[in-house]
């Protein structure tokens, strides 16, 4: 780390294990009952790039065994700097050695099968992946609604959206079309937190989606 | 990494070195006594005082292969003083045992040092006195060092290298 870097670093979490413990909650709760937003409390002081929620779940979630893979836009900034320095991870170039996958909002998704999905003996060993979207500001846009299934979902979840975020059609369909690939290789797999603002939606690899109107 | 051999960073990093060398090894009483009143300043913590443990490595004479010499308990932390409106160093510290205060202590006097107006302030205060410390230590040990010396007179004596190298230790 260059000292330049230190002396612009941020806090963490103000107490380490309860600041932890409760985003680590959320962050349960969202993949067991995917399809929902969730609220990411913690008082940690986000860094000037990134959602705050997928700061913070980073902060809690990483430690020195962690692989971190950001995208080219985090480069820029103070980010990685800052979870390396409170969590110990380690920072790679290379998106399948990564187990935490962090893509700015500016930035297009790589495909999953870029990702570590883990081993039919093992599909614990894969990636997770957050995905920053922009919280809602403008006016509505026109993204059909996702209707989810599987398990954690009592038999089904409707979710619109561009009720809660800014996301355009393309970026839309580029999201859904890879979320739809990464179930077919099940029980292999990654799992996706979307993180809007200070809320997360969780998306594990469990949970099947389908564009609403389609049916 | 690389760095030119005159580069201002450099040198400026040198010096840190320098003086978190001294502070690192200093009894807390005597970082207490050289601080003063900076003792209670207000602090925001990077990463609050944590023990842990670190190999140490060492070679056989400086030359032969690294080798694991044994864990030591090692206290680090992180935190940021406010000195003036348009300056905010931070301080690290990183030191033997399980002294927090002693680390904070540490970690204080790094960011007040690397503050032009405070860096000359406690340079006469606290790192002078550090020094003259530390040397009366070394001169002291080496006295008594001293009183253990035997002269033979059939056996040549090894060359004496001069003491400041091994004293550091």
């Amino acid at each position: 780390m260059k000292p330049d870097e230190l002396s612009k670093m941020s806090a963490g979490f103000s107490n380490e294990a309860f600041g932890s413990q409760a985003v680590f909650r959320v962050v349960l709760t969202a993949l067991s009952e995917p399809g929902q937003w969730r609220e990411v409390s913690s008082d940690a002081p986000a860094p000037e790039q990134g959602q705050s929620a997928a700061a913070a779940v980073l902060l809690a979630l990483l430690d020195p065994d962690c692989v971190l893979w950001v995208s080219p836009e985090f480069t820029k900034g103070s980010a990685p700097a800052w979870l390396r320095f409170h969590t110990g991870c380690r920072l790679t170039n290379v998106p399948h050695e990564a187990n935490f996958l962090w893509f700015h909002a500016v930035d297009s998704l790589l495909p999953f099968t870029e990702f570590a999905l883990g081993s039919d003996e093992y599909p614990d060993q894969s990636a997770t992946v957050l995905i920053d979207v922009m919280p809602k500001q403008n006016a509505t846009l026109n993204i059909p609604a996702l209707t989810l299934t599987g398990p954690g979902i009592k038999e089904a979840v409707h979710v619109v959206l561009s009720e809660q975020i800014d996301i355009s059609e393309e970026k839309f369909n580029g999201l859904i079309a890879s979320l739809q690939s990464n179930q077919v290789n099940f029980p292999r797999g990654a799992d996706t937190l979307l993180c809007a603002g200070t809320r997360i939606l969780g998306l594990p690899r469990t949970t099947c989606l389908r564009k609403s109107e389609e049916y | 990494m690389f760095h030119s051999v005159d580069s201002p960073e450099l040198s400026q990093s040198r010096a840190r070195q320098s003086w978190l060398h001294l502070l690192s090894r200093a009894p807390t009483e005597l970082l207490e006594l050289g601080l003063g009143d900076y003792v209670s300043a207000t602090l925001e913590w990077l990463r609050k005082p944590e023990s842990g443990l670190m190999m140490v490595q060492g070679r056989v004479g400086g030359t032969g292969e690294r080798f694991n010499l044994g864990e030591v308990t090692v206290t680090r932390c992180a935190l940021r003083l406010t000195v003036s409106a348009s300056a905010s160093p931070v301080g690290v510290a990183y030191v033997l045992g399980r002294s927090h205060r002693q680390a904070q202590l540490v970690a204080i006097a790094d960011a007040l040092l690397q503050d032009e107006v405070r860096h000359k302030e406690l340079a006469d205060r606290l790192l002078a006195p550090l020094r003259a410390w530390f040397d009366k230590k070394n001169s002291d040990r080496a006295q008594r060092a001293q009183t253990t010396r035997v002269d033979f007179f059939t056996v040549a004596r090894e060359a004496s290298a001069t003491h400041s190298e091994e004293d550091d230790a």
